[in-house]
């Protein structure tokens, strides 16, 4: 997937149009956010609940969404940022709670979602952003800096930090 | 540039698909962990899609606000039968219902209470409020106040047009307003009822 902003252009003024066609929006864009999510949270249960939270502010925020010539990720991860935030303080001092079904439903992705943790750790919500934005988007890193509105040289250092810690997890000798 | 910044710009060629150096080939392993991670990560299709109807509910409840519509305001008095008159003879309000405790007044398109305060001796608290009422006939209400010997004061008000302020029996302090099509209405009424006569005299 890469990001075509005259594709989000038509998704949102269509949405806007119906709200039923924020599905498209929600189809296309549900994977990598919960992805960042599971990054951030480290766990799916949690990255769902997190991930639904996104979309459910997009969707309310509809109606008022203004057409900057941004990509509708870009959007969608800054309120990604700030919900996490927001949950993981009010998160703290009490238990986990998984508020939608497990999402046992698809294979594998508990199993995934340890070795994401254990790779990488709860990683901040700028790093994460830049891997799903690299690995799952396949955003080059003039776009990643772009979207982060940091330097070049910026976007390399988080996606080369998240790689080297990976690597030191991993140990020398696990290699390959 | 320091070794982390060039491993980072040579990493950053290898994964814009350029050749891969001898010193960076050791953390490849690394990125195909991750990159193969955050694939196995990926919701199935299926699974977004019986999502959609999760989010909608979550958007429902969202929305579903208790809603309260106005009532009436209640206005505390001290003397029931004072501000009856006021009300009901100097401003010419309906007596929707009259008690000594209680009396509701229909004021147009919506009411007005008045709830007797329990103390003839102890003036209510008018606070920074203004009851505000508009007219078509601001002058002959003006007038028919002060034949009873309120005190109106009369101006012109930059939003509203001309308005008459005045206090009722307990210190309430009360706007009326003429509307702001209320020439319109006059000349529509005019019209009508010459139209009526017109009528008449063809039949």
């Amino acid at each position: 997937m890469a990001i075509d902003l005259s594709d989000d252009r038509k998704l949102i003024a269509a949405a806007q149009a119906n709200a039923a066609a924020f599905g498209f929006v929600f189809a296309r864009y549900y994977g990598p956010i919960f992805r960042y999510a599971v990054l951030r949270t480290g766990d799916p249960a949690d990255a769902e609940d997190l991930a639904m939270d996104v979309f459910t502010e997009a969707l309310a925020a509809l109606p008022r969404f203004r057409w900057e010539d941004r990509p509708l990720l870009a959007w969608l991860f800054s309120i990604a940022r700030h919900r996490s935030v927001s949950r993981r303080r009010k998160a703290s001092g009490r238990a986990p709670s998984a508020a939608l079904d497990p999402p046992a439903t698809h294979n594998g992705l508990h199993e995934a979602s340890a070795e994401a943790r254990r790779l990488l750790g709860k990683l901040d919500g700028a790093t994460a952003e830049a891997l799903v934005l690299r690995f799952v988007v396949d955003c080059s890193f003039e776009e990643i800096a772009a979207l982060q509105g940091i330097a070049l040289s910026a976007a390399k250092m988080r996606v080369y930090r998240a790689v080297a810690k990976a690597r030191r997890v991993m140990g020398v000798d696990d290699e390959g | 540039m320091k070794g982390d910044d060039l491993r980072a710009e040579q990493l950053a060629t290898v994964l814009d698909g350029g050749p891969v150096p001898d010193d960076i080939d050791v953390l490849l392993p690394a990125v195909n962990r991750i990159r193969d991670v955050l694939q196995r990560l990926g919701p199935h299709p299926d699974h977004v899609a019986s999502l959609l109807p999760v989010l909608l509910e979550r958007l429902l409840a969202m929305s579903a606000r208790p809603v309260v519509e106005l009532a009436h305001p209640t206005l505390y008095v001290r003397d029931m039968d004072a501000s009856l008159t006021f009300y009901r003879d100097a401003l010419g309000l309906t007596v929707r219902e009259e008690g000594p405790w209680l009396s509701t007044l229909d004021a147009g398109g919506s009411a007005l209470a008045l709830r007797w305060n329990g103390n003839p001796r102890q003036a209510p608290n008018v606070g920074d409020m203004c009851i505000e009422f508009r007219t078509d006939e601001l002058d002959r209400v003006v007038q028919a106040l002060r034949r009873r010997a309120i005190v109106v004061d009369v101006k012109a008000d930059r939003h509203r047009g001309r308005c008459a302020e005045l206090r009722d029996p307990d210190g309430y302090a009360i706007t009326i307003f003429t509307r702001a099509d209320a020439t319109e209405r006059a000349a529509t009424r005019l019209l009508a009822s010459r139209d009526a006569t017109a009528q008449q005299s063809d039949d």
